[in-house]
């Protein structure tokens, strides 16, 4: 079963969002601040992450960062999620490593899309 | 004093000058004609003198010889007449006497008197005289006349006496009227003198301190002016100037006052401005919340109806997440509208592939079009290429024609196209978004483009939504430079057009990139790809006062894109880069058929104790060596005449070497050999080539140490090197090669006017030979 990591702070959000996830045959592993997922990520090894940019203790942007520095981690694909239409967050996004982005509220098809294609490319 | 006093004083003491010149001038006069009074005073009594001596002797002559007569005529007497005659002669003289007796004054009254005491005794004896001999047969006229002589005498004594002193006062009147005219033209002319200095000097103290007070005022007023609300005027002074000056620093302290209620005034307004941005990002997050809940969690209840077969559920289910989504578009637009009119609605600027994004859209829209049964066609260009714009709005904005354009069609086609247009000499990307739907009349259309106003309101119930989004829309391509129109016919569909420039003048980073795309710049465009921002500033400057066109980046796959879009004449590219270093942007660069030609160089590092030469490679080649890009990088050094002059290769890999070689030799040029650099060293001794051919590994001095050697040398810092390199060029070679030193550029400004002025020199003289295969 793939395992995705789910790095957000909003309940709701994570409700939602694991809870869809799983019944499309994913575990879900959540973490709640950044440094939990950096440290989760660290011990799980999921295939893929789902990072929430705004977090606290440790930005989305930080926990990407150290997640692409560790040659551990550095090859699990990371999806940002962003606040709705900041062009400046997606970019700072990208540059902190990730690999894809989507925007906030999440579109839950979209998004499901960018997951599958990532794990593709993972793969190959 | 008030100046007006000091002023009518200053006239008057004036003008009682001259009344006191004129007084003065007055009683000389008086005084010289006094003198000239007492001259002719003086001689006329000394006349007077002189007849009444003359008339005094024929007087005495007659009556000698009346006695002398008498004498010898004993009877001869005077008659009544002759008398009468002398005595009237007698009275006359008299009289004469009586009046110097009358003028007679302080300098002679002694000497008159003496003369008339004489003269009134004659007198008596003449009457005397007189008588006895107007009788006849008096006794005793013997010697009467004798008797007379004494008399006589003594009177003419006292008239010689007088006269004497009559004559001495006529000398001392003379004299005194020439001391009289000198004493009164001294005075007279100490007095001009004394008032012209007078009136001088109070002339001159009323021009200073006026002057004075006014140059205070003026400087004062200047000073202020100048904005120094904290000076006061110091002018103490009880009169006009005085008050102005009061009155000036009274103004300047209300318009301090004024000024600093302004200040305040705006620093509240700039508070409720940041506090309105704030609210808004709040508020926008917190709408957004719920919202996300209300849709996630009806999703997921869809899903879950959906799982437990549970289908009645789902229509309802379907109504509440269409209108939580409505309703999310609705708070999107408020919160896009309110941050529109408060002016915080800012451009991200970015370049990105059209297609790309037309794709995107359509995608995202697909699920709509499908509601209604409409079919959505896509017809992108195909030299739609990319554009350099803020990829979020028009996204944004495509989405609110194409969901418009859903709404009001059914069982159509809707149609987005996406063309590019050249006007103006500039390129413009067009957005045509078609619909068959139900179209508008021309009061709709001239509607629609308004806030609020939706094209048909009396359909409202049925079409739903708010004009905001067709407003937002209008607003955001607007911002960029550009605009919506609309084409459209009742019952015949709409067109909608989207028209934007391809490239969006960044605020933030202006680029004149507007202008790279035409011809107009002489010197052609230089494309500077660099994360330091001051670096892209300062080329920036530098270069466009050099006549050239400047585009800047901070990314490199921004710079790959830019450069295959622009074909700038030349590309300045720095190494250390986060993401992609310089060196992989140009192995793309010199990868790509687009762009292998435009001369790159590499912005580079300077050794920071001998500023002013740049160490870096023009080019570099990887082995094994590719015939044809060795052509395309002979064609950009060959100078102007043609000929190829002098290239050392430098390679320690004798089947590179020779080949190498052998290929420059067929394009004409002379070749010399080096196996290692310190042979290379001693070959630039003899000849100094035009170009060099480095290999990096070599023994003995690597291609490393032998650039680090050849920049040192002043003669040889400006030969363009083209670095041979194994296609594997680790990172830390590359650092190498980069140079050991950090990019001075980032230290400090000033030398980098050596480092530009390198830049322009290898660009002027890539420039020179690139003349051939320049576009633009």
């Amino acid at each position: 079963m793939t395992k995705l990591a789910l790095v957000e702070d909003n309940e709701m959000n994570v409700d939602m969002l694991s809870r869809r996830l799983i019944r499309r045959g994913f575990e879900v592993l959540v973490a709640r601040d950044g440094e939990e997922g950096v440290r989760v990520v660290q011990s799980e090894k999921p295939d893929l992450i789902l990072m929430d940019m705004s977090l606290p203790v440790l930005t989305g942007w930080q926990a990407t960062e150290q997640l692409k520095a560790n040659p551990d981690t550095r090859e699990i694909p990371i999806i940002a999620l962003t606040a709705h239409a900041m062009a400046g967050d997606r970019q700072k996004a990208i540059d902190a490593g990730c690999d894809d982005y989507d925007t906030k509220p999440v579109e839950f098809a979209r998004l499901l899309e960018k997951i599958n294609a990532l794990l593709a490319k993972a793969e190959t | 004093m008030s100046i007006r006093n000091r002023l009518s004083f200053s006239i008057l003491a004036v003008l009682a000058l001259l009344a006191l010149n004129l007084a003065v001038y007055t009683w000389g006069g008086e005084k010289r004609s006094h003198s000239v009074r007492m001259l002719k005073l003086a001689v006329d009594k000394q006349l007077r003198v002189v007849a009444i001596a003359q008339q005094l002797r024929k007087q005495n002559q007659e009556i000698l010889l009346l006695s002398h007569l008498f004498e010898s005529a004993q009877n001869a007497s005077l008659k009544p007449s002759e008398l009468a005659t002398e005595t009237r002669y007698i009275d006359e003289l008299a009289s004469e006497v009586a009046y110097l007796d009358r003028r007679a004054d302080s300098t002679d009254r002694p000497q008159v008197d003496a003369f008339r005491a004489a003269f009134d005794a004659l007198m008596a004896q003449w009457k005397g005289f007189y008588a006895r001999f107007s009788s006849a047969g008096s006794a005793a006229r013997e010697n009467a006349a004798a008797d007379l002589n004494p008399y006589f005498d003594k009177v003419m004594l006292a008239l010689e006496a007088l006269h004497d002193t009559e004559k001495y006062a006529v000398a001392v009147a003379s004299d005194t009227i020439f001391e009289v005219k000198r004493l009164t033209d001294h005075i007279i002319f100490i007095l001009f003198g004394c008032s012209v200095f007078i009136a001088g000097t109070l002339a001159y103290t009323l021009v200073r301190s006026v002057n004075r007070g006014f140059e205070t005022l003026k400087q004062g007023a200047i000073h202020i002016g100048e904005g120094d609300l904290v000076h006061r005027i110091e002018l103490n002074s009880k009169d006009e100037i005085g008050n102005l000056a009061r009155v000036f620093n009274d103004m300047t302290e209300k318009l301090a006052h004024a000024m600093h209620e302004a200040q305040v005034a705006k620093e509240l307004a700039d508070k409720a401005n940041e506090e309105k941005s704030s609210f808004l990002a709040s508020m926008s997050h917190e709408l957004r919340t719920p919202m996300n809940a209300i849709i996630g969690y009806t999703e997921i209840l869809l899903e879950d109806a959906h799982d437990l077969g549970q289908h009645k559920l789902l229509p309802d289910l379907e109504k509440i997440l269409t209108a939580g989504k409505h309703l999310l578009s609705l708070i999107n637009n408020i919160l896009d509208f309110s941050k529109i009119e408060a002016g915080k609605m800012a451009l991200y600027i970015e370049t990105f592939d059209v297609a790309a994004m037309i794709d995107d859209v359509a995608t995202t829209i697909r699920p709509l079009v499908d509601n209604n049964s409409n079919e959505l066609k896509v017809v992108v260009q195909p030299d739609a290429g990319s554009m350099t714009a803020d990829q979020t709005k028009v996204h944004q904005a495509l989405l609110n024609l194409l969901s418009n354009a859903c709404k009001f069609t059914e069982n159509g086609t809707i149609t987005l196209e996406a063309i590019r247009e050249n006007q103006g000499g500039s390129d413009w990307l067009r957005f045509n978004v078609s619909d068959t739907g139900i179209g508008m009349n021309e009061e709709q259309l001239g509607r629609v483009l308004d806030t609020f106003i939706q094209a048909a309101s009396s359909s409202t119930p049925r079409y739903g939504g708010t004009g905001l989004g067709l407003f937002i829309s209008k607003q955001f391509c607007q911002m960029m430079g550009g605009d919506i129109e609309v084409k459209s016919a009742a019952g015949e569909g709409s067109t909608f057009s989207v028209r934007l420039p391809e490239v969006v003048p960044d605020l933030k980073h202006p680029t004149p990139a507007a202008l790279a795309q035409t011809s107009s710049h002489p010197l052609g465009t230089v494309l500077v790809i660099d994360d330091d921002e001051a670096v892209l500033d300062l080329c920036q400057r530098f270069l466009t006062k050099e006549g050239f066109a400047v585009v800047t980046t901070q990314r490199g796959e921004e710079g790959i894109a830019l450069a295959k879009k622009l074909r700038p004449t030349a590309i300045t590219l720095d190494i250390m880069m986060p993401n992609m270093d310089g060196w992989e942007v140009l192995s793309v660069l010199k990868g790509d058929p687009d762009t292998v030609e435009i001369p790159v160089i590499m912005m580079s590092i300077l050794d920071e104790k001998e500023t002013g030469f740049a160490l870096g490679a023009t080019d570099y080649m990887t082995k094994p060596i590719n015939r044809q890009r060795l052509c395309g990088l002979m064609k950009k050094l060959v100078d102007e005449q043609g000929q190829q002059g002098d290239v050392l290769v430098v390679e320690d890999e004798e089947a590179s070497r020779m080949t190498l070689a052998r290929a420059l030799e067929q394009h004409g040029w002379r070749v010399q050999m080096a196996e290692n650099g310190r042979l290379a060293l001693e070959a630039l001794n003899l000849v100094k080539p035009n170009l060099i051919f480095l290999g990096l590994m070599m023994p003995e001095m690597d291609g490393f140490e032998f650039l680090e050697v050849l920049r040192k040398n002043e003669q040889w810092q400006d030969i363009p090197v083209i670095v041979l390199t194994a296609k594997e060029l680790t990172s830390e070679d590359r650092l190498r090669l980069s140079g050991q030193v950090q990019n001075v550029i980032k230290k400090s400004a000033c030398s980098s006017q050596v480092l530009l002025g390198q830049i322009l020199a290898m660009v002027d003289k890539l420039l020179k030979g690139n003349d051939s295969t320049k576009k633009i």
